[in-house]
């Protein structure tokens, strides 16, 4: 294997360590862009790099039993054992948390406001929801955008920023089977206030968005509903996370995506491949973000138009 | 910061120790019901990948439950050195190495000789029941005849995701060892696939006698 320095270097210098971090999903964007080219000129390597990748595939296949096994009660007993000793020193854990939104279609945000002014005194979720409004519907001048998308590896993830935050690694919820996919991920600040949004679409187009943010309390461990016309909301909190979820959606259908939120951030992951992603996606420079209508932003990258579900 | 800490002083244990302490202290006292509960959520919530893992450092040698309630039992006891470095998930993994190392591996080379038949039969068991399952029966297969430093690299990335630093972290090796490993362990295991590839026939005749 040829040695060569870490920075970005010309399409020539692509070796082998270059094919297994492309294999693994682990190149940034524009380094796996160069891995394809040359790729594409050199069918032997070409060959080897399905190879890896289909035995990444028969590996992760391979190893999926084991962990869907139920988990013995003694080793959950060891983790729920009321400790005496030490305990962790993540003071800053305290203070961490996630919060969720999903939501649906135009028009959620009014009945959002209205729903929650019935669902009491969830002043946490109020204040976030508050801030998404604020935020989406807002010249978004006064706050910066970074516009990721899925072809932006994996140093870029917004959710890394998540990870990083409640020290849990995070992945994107898989919604699949309720029809929707990964759109775009974006991380959005404005002041002292930063959250992701990820953005869903099914195949009819309706886009439902889900937006995370660090919590400062943590309390009413319960799980709430909330109904108001055809807006539903469901709150829950699990680990570290509460979640709240809404959208144009029955509560039927709410309950459903909140319960595969719920699976998918508590199932045992397996890496998605990434790299596949990148092979379908075009390739456009980031734009700086502007909004023509109400919190929804034109999606530059989108391959489907974005169409309110109202 | 436990990593700088060894990075600074890799020789001043006692010192070391006395921060951890100190630290470990402090954090206690600051921790709350509410604290304990997440931690422990995120570290059940590991479970499944820690099994899953332990059963390829065994090799179907031992117990995989037995590594991993070793393993929950240490991270427990030490949580308080955890500093939310690079999540829990690597930190979890990271335990679960060293203790398969300090308390396994020595035993399982004592006993090579006698597992090395078992942990095929053990690892092909699982996958008898279905038959679109025979590529995986394959991988598996290949990835046993795999030097084991190779295969827990490989898995490492391939199966529970995680990136190069992180699995160097992990595995307590540089980072160029990780690649260089996972290099030779991919091209071990494409050699490995096309071998079991033109005798699969005869294979699939011998998985179909222990069923």
């Amino acid at each position: 294997m040829s040695q060569r320095d870490g920075n970005v270097q010309p399409f020539e210098s692509i070796d082998e360590r270059d094919l297994h971090a492309y294999v693994d999903g682990l190149l940034d964007a524009q380094r796996a862009r160069q891995v394809q080219e040359y790729l594409k000129r050199h069918p032997d390597n070409l060959k080897q790099v399905e190879d890896y990748r289909q035995y990444n595939e028969l590996l992760r296949q391979a190893h999926q039993d084991v962990a869907q096994e139920p988990v013995p009660m003694r080793l959950l007993s060891i983790v729920d054992r009321p400790r005496q000793s030490l305990w962790p020193s993540i003071t800053r854990m305290a203070a961490v948390g996630a919060l969720c939104v999903v939501s649906a279609g135009g028009g959620w945000l009014a009945a959002m406001q209205g729903g929650l002014g019935t669902s009491g005194d969830n002043g946490l979720v109020q204040n976030f929801l508050q801030q998404i409004a604020t935020n989406t519907s807002a010249p978004f001048e006064s706050m910066s955008v970074k516009k990721l998308d899925i072809q932006s590896g994996e140093q870029t993830d917004p959710l890394n920023w998540l990870t990083q935050k409640v020290a849990l690694e995070m992945e994107a919820p898989n919604l699949a089977a309720a029809g929707y996919t990964m759109q775009s991920r974006r991380l959005i600040t404005r002041g002292a206030q930063e959250f992701v949004e990820l953005t869903y679409v099914n195949s009819s187009g309706d886009a439902v968005m889900l937006y995370m943010k660090t919590r400062w309390e943590k309390d009413a461990p319960t799980i709430e509903f909330v109904q108001k016309d055809d807006q539903s909301i469901a709150f829950w909190e699990e680990g570290p996370l509460v979640y709240a979820l809404s959208g144009a959606l029955d509560r039927e259908r709410a309950v459903k995506i909140a319960e595969l939120v719920r699976s998918s951030m508590t199932s045992v992951s397996t890496k998605p491949p990434q790299v596949q992603d990148i092979r379908v996606m075009p390739v456009t420079p980031s734009e700086p973000m502007q909004t023509t209508h109400g919190y929804r932003p034109q999606e530059p990258m989108a391959p489907a138009q974005l169409v309110p579900t109202n | 910061m436990e990593l700088y800490w060894r990075l600074a002083c890799p020789r001043v244990d006692k010192s070391y120790k006395a921060y951890k302490t100190v630290a470990g202290v402090f954090a206690f006292m600051k921790l709350t019901e509410q604290e304990r509960r997440e931690i422990n959520w995120m570290i059940s919530r590991e479970i499944p990948a820690l099994r899953r893992y332990a059963q390829t450092l065994l090799r179907g040698a031992g117990d995989k439950d037995d590594l991993v309630q070793d393993t929950l039992e240490r991270a427990m006891n030490k949580v308080h050195t955890w500093r939310r470095e690079g999540g829990i998930r690597s930190w979890l993994y990271r335990i679960q190495y060293t203790v398969f190392v300090n308390r396994y591996q020595s035993q399982m080379r004592r006993n090579e000789v006698t597992t090395e038949g078992l942990d095929q039969n053990e690892s092909m068991a699982q996958y008898d029941k279905q038959d679109d399952r025979l590529e995986c029966q394959r991988m598996l297969k290949a990835l046993d005849q795999l030097k084991a430093q190779h295969s827990e690299v490989l898995v490492l990335i391939a199966v529970e995701g995680f990136s190069y630093d992180q699995a160097a972290q992990i595995l307590n090796v540089p980072v160029g060892t990780v690649r260089s490993r996972l290099s030779r362990g991919r091209e071990e295991l494409r050699a490995e696939m096309q071998v079991t590839q033109l005798n699969e026939q005869p294979m699939q005749s011998r998985s179909g006698g222990q069923s």
